[in-house]
């Protein structure tokens, strides 16, 4: 039965997009990740299984490390609730250092 | 209002003749200039910072963080400007002048300009030294 529900998730393909000290600390400006699911908590599943060890730069648990920008699709994202947020397939989404301008 | 992340900057006496231009009731025009220091924290010789900038949100953020600014301090006119890409030391990184009615509501929009630019539109910056190069955590 959960094997089943598992098989029922509808997978999406959407492009992640790292800058600066991100890119550079990851070696890599830009992933396509298949996901099983289309929420970001799916996205957050998927870029732990990808980056492995390197998953803490970014990640903190289920969520976004505290301090950097996200954006969907050109929008930042300001959300508590983010990790419900849902993406479709194509969906471009920026995972930003804090800013460190001027 | 007007804002531009690009390669390089206005003039600054165009930028100050511009808002001058914008009204007839503007008592104070306040200008920051953002300077690229020649020496690093600890005291290493900077020879020039590489900025990198979000290629569409940079400008939009930057546009978003004047509105308000001018909305909340009821100022007349203001315009921001950032530098991307190789900047030496001593050379400018960015523009931000204010023309407001009077002075008080002036220096308090330039304070929070300048601070929230730093601290919300994606754009970052490497420091590049004689000793290497590293990437500036504010």
């Amino acid at each position: 039965m959960e094997q089943s529900r598992r098989a029922m998730k509808p997978e999406i393909i959407v492009v992640v997009r790292f800058f600066a000290l991100l890119r550079d600390e990851l070696g890599i400006s830009e992933l396509k990740l298949r996901l099983k699911g289309s929420t970001v908590l799916d996205l957050i599943k998927a870029l732990r299984e990808r980056l492995g060890s390197k998953a803490f730069l970014i990640l903190r648990e289920e969520r976004f490390k505290e301090g950097l920008l996200i954006a969907i699709n050109d929008e930042l994202i300001c959300d508590p609730d983010l990790a419900k947020r849902k993406l479709k397939n194509g969906y471009i989404i920026d995972i930003m250092p804090p800013p460190s301008g001027g | 209002m007007k804002v531009r992340v690009d390669a390089q900057l206005d003039k600054l006496e165009s930028l100050i003749r511009a808002v001058k231009n914008s009204s007839d009731e503007i008592g104070a025009i306040l200008i920051f200039i953002g300077v690229v220091r020649g020496k690093t924290k600890k005291g290493r010789r900077v020879l020039r910072l590489d900025y990198e900038a979000h290629p569409n949100l940079a400008q939009r953020r930057l546009e978003h963080v004047l509105k308000e600014v001018i909305a909340k301090y009821g100022i007349i006119d203001a315009i921001a400007e950032h530098k991307i890409g190789s900047v030496n030391a001593c050379d400018d990184i960015m523009y931000v002048v204010v023309a407001s009615k009077h002075r008080a509501e002036g220096f308090k929009a330039l304070v929070e300009l300048v601070n929230r630019i730093k601290s919300e539109v994606p754009i970052w910056k490497k420091e590049v030294t004689e000793d290497g190069s590293y990437w500036v955590r504010d």
